[in-house]
């Protein structure tokens, strides 16, 4: 396969703190590094910080400030991408990963302080919506604008006008200036004008968020249009649904560096069983990364959630088929939810609830214990209601569960435990179960319950 | 569109990296890809600058009309500063109208990467561009201030000669080169200092007085003549006032500017096209 952009060693350096660190002050930096060095030969290098943030997350890591000058750190760090011709590759990764200082240097806004990059053909990238439109000028004759900063020529913006101003469906707002313009009419003329002009390469930043749901899909749409065309297409997002529908390789990014990228994932035919992870497997990776799994909740009961007195959640739990709590399941294998709570007052007609969402917060099903749980005021004790969840029914994933304790419609109030229980469910690709002898992955769907097929055959008539 | 079938021909392969080398080759290249933005920056900046203005377009030759009338009363009938024998209302056309080239294409181009930052930080394509376009904007400028005002003005006090208008030519273009290549050299500068917005106007106006566009050089004492004799503004203005005498100015006075403005030219280009790549970062 041929390439169509090619990194080579990328990285890039930052300074951290004031922009404006003056030329005395530099002087005066490296001087006391120097004299530093001469007086204690042995001192390690004076910055290596790690920086956190209140809380667990890592702004920056150790690597990052490695080998880097006072007062900067490497945004990206040797980064080697081969991106193919036509390929749909989308770049993840948590705020201040290095994604946009990527996009940056590939757009050519900025250069690389080492390394070096190539592409073939033109390159066109939406970093921002409106980006180059000018205010007082019409839509139309921004399109103009901005398809020559683009680097396009008037004869290849004419052909497509019409094309352009039907896709941003802004009819006859396309003669009014664009500072008259709402902030999604913007970025459908921007966005418009980018997917149709005629480059061999795309970039688009997080920029279509702000179109409606009906733009956005038509955007998918296009965009997976523009790969078919053999149109390679760059694509960063925090919408995971969005690179799972739109991209065929996906990136992720963390501390400048590149962490875990799929190969080109083949048809889901064709990819083998221990081929590199897949889109999916990706953006679920990314989804989970930071998250804890949780088995068990087990409340003190000065902590406990507490109801008008009258119901107390004690503990919520994720229990294997020997009723011992996890937080990983087989495929095969079926797991149980269990609620103890404790009736403290008979008042009210207590439902226990589960809500199961997957992590990105997809709503799986819902489920209540109304055909089990006694008529009427639940009487004084502790119960522990359990709700099998049974398998085949859940797919390779991440999942949550809300727990609710519901008193009823009178009631304004309830208790919501949201995602107190968090587990995965595996598969180990042995041929059992749904799967069956079907040896390659199996599609990044959410659930995968076991559907009866009916095969009828009849026998051909013969000719006469 | 592009197909998947073979026939297509090979894409041209950019590489980018971080040498810093020098390549005029692929600068002139890139600036022809681009050549018709220079065009739609033109339209942008004179559509911006004269939209919800009444006047429009009649402000280019308003604002030189305007100061010169102010010239020509409180120099030319209360002062009475020597025109070395011109029209009082020529003497200060020719100086001012020069010299409002040089100041829209320079105080302009010092600020156009912070003013356009929000294209800047978000597309690539040369940078140049946009201070070529500051300079066909003052050329536009001066060239309907010329011909709406020196020539008619000219033609009707009797010192219309060739000569004014066959130097125009080149006298336009070297106060271009030099206002753009000075605009270049701080360009960069004053994305990072913006001190530099501040000190140009200053710096501009005490050139402006050591320049004789309100006096003649004929008035300047003989210690400093040899600055007249290399402040380029000096030497344009005086080459036209001379024009109207019919004269040709001297070889060396010609010879100078074109070095000068050669000079400045280059070293702005190349000082911006240095810093150019990573500008963005200082923003």
């Amino acid at each position: 396969m041929t390439w169509a952009i090619r990194c080579e060693e990328i990285s890039k350096l930052y300074r951290i703190g004031k922009s404006n660190v003056t030329a005395a002050e530099m002087v005066n930096q490296q001087l006391r590094r120097a004299f530093g060095r001469v007086v204690n030969p042995l001192r390690k290098p004076a910055v290596k910080i790690a920086y956190e943030a209140p809380g667990t997350h890592t702004i920056l890591d150790g690597l990052q400030t490695e080998d880097a000058p006072l007062n900067h750190f490497w945004s990206l760090r040797d980064i080697n991408l081969e991106i193919g011709e036509g390929d749909r590759v989308g770049i993840i990764g948590p705020n201040g990963c290095g994604k946009s200082t990527l996009l940056k240097i590939l757009s050519r806004i900025t250069s690389p302080s080492s390394g070096k990059f190539r592409f073939r053909g033109r390159l066109i990238s939406l970093l921002e919506i409106g980006t180059g439109f000018h205010g007082d000028l019409t839509g139309r004759e921004n399109i103009f604008l901005n398809g020559s900063i683009m680097g396009m020529k008037p004869k290849e913006i004419s052909r497509r006008l019409e094309e352009i101003i039907e896709f941003s469906e802004l009819g006859e707002l396309i003669d009014t200036p664009v500072k008259r313009y709402s902030s999604g009419m913007y970025v459908r003329l921007a966005f418009s004008v980018a997917a149709h002009l005629e480059s061999e390469i795309l970039i688009v930043d997080e920029v279509l968020a702000v179109g409606d749901a009906a733009f956005q899909r038509r955007c998918t749409d296009k965009m997976l249009q523009v790969a078919d065309q053999g149109r390679t297409l760059l694509f960063v997002s925090h919408d995971m649904d969005a690179v799972n529908r739109i991209c065929n390789r996906a990136v992720h990014m963390a501390h400048g560096r590149i962490i875990n990228d799929s190969r080109i994932e083949q048809t889901h035919l064709q990819a083998s069983r221990d081929s590199a992870p897949t889109v999916s497997d990706i953006t679920r990776s990314y989804i989970r990364s930071g998250i804890a799994m949780t088995s068990e909740v087990v409340w003190a009961e000065s902590e406990a959630p507490l109801f008008d007195d009258c119901v107390r959640l004690d503990s919520v739990r994720i229990v294997d088929l020997d009723g011992k709590p996890s937080a990983q399941f087989d495929i095969k294998a079926s797991c149980t939810v269990e609620i103890t709570f404790t009736i403290l007052k008979e008042k009210w007609p207590i439902n226990a609830h589960i809500h199961l969402k997957d992590l990105a917060g997809h709503y799986l099903l819902f489920s209540m214990d109304n055909h089990q749980a006694p008529p009427g005021v639940r009487a004084i004790g502790q119960y522990t209601e359990r709700c099998t969840i049974q398998s085949p029914l859940l797919n390779v994933g991440d999942f949550r569960i809300d727990v609710e304790l519901w008193p009823g419609s009178e009631a304004e109030h309830r208790i919501i435990q949201s995602s107190v229980l968090k587990f995965s469910v595996a598969d180990d690709s042995q041929a059992a179960g749904v799967r069956g002898n079907w040896p390659n992955t199996w599609p990044g769907c959410l659930i995968r319950p076991h559907l009866p097929w009916d095969i009828q055959m009849s026998p051909l008539r013969e000719k006469p | 569109m592009s197909s998947k079938g073979n026939s297509r021909p090979p894409l041209r392969e950019t590489v980018v990296s971080n040498t810093s080398q020098f390549d005029l080759l692929g600068l002139l290249r890139n600036l022809w890809d681009f050549r018709l933005l220079l065009w739609v920056f033109c339209k942008r900046d004179l559509k911006g600058r004269y939209t919800q203005t009444i006047f429009g377009l009649g402000w280019v030759i308003l604002t030189p009309l305007i100061t010169v009338g102010v010239f020509v009363i409180v120099f030319g009938l209360m002062v009475k500063v020597p025109t070395d024998g011109l029209p009082t209302i020529m003497f200060y056309l020719v100086a001012v109208i020069p010299w409002y080239a040089f100041m829209n294409v320079l105080n302009p181009s010092v600020q156009m990467i912070e003013g356009n930052a929000g294209l800047i930080s978000k597309v690539y394509f040369p940078r140049l561009l946009i201070g070529g376009s500051y300079a066909v904007g003052a050329a536009v400028d001066f060239l309907i201030a010329y011909a709406f005002l020196i020539t008619p003005f000219a033609i009707a006090y009797g010192v219309w000669t060739l000569q004014l208008l066959l130097l125009m030519p080149l006298l336009l273009g070297c106060t271009l080169m030099i206002g753009l290549g000075v605009g270049l050299m701080l360009a960069p500068l004053n994305a990072k200092y913006r001190d530099i917005k501040h000190l140009v106007p200053l710096a501009l106006q005490l050139f402006y007085y050591s320049t004789p566009a309100i006096y003649p050089v004929s008035a300047v004492p003989s210690w400093a003549k040899p600055w007249y004799s290399v402040n380029p503004l000096s030497l344009v203005i005086t080459s036209y006032r001379d024009a109207m005498h019919g004269e040709w100015p001297a070889q060396s006075t010609l010879l100078t500017l074109i070095a000068i403005a050669v000079v400045c030219f280059t070293v702005g280009v190349l000082i911006f096209q240095h810093f150019e790549k990573n500008v963005v970062d200082t923003l």
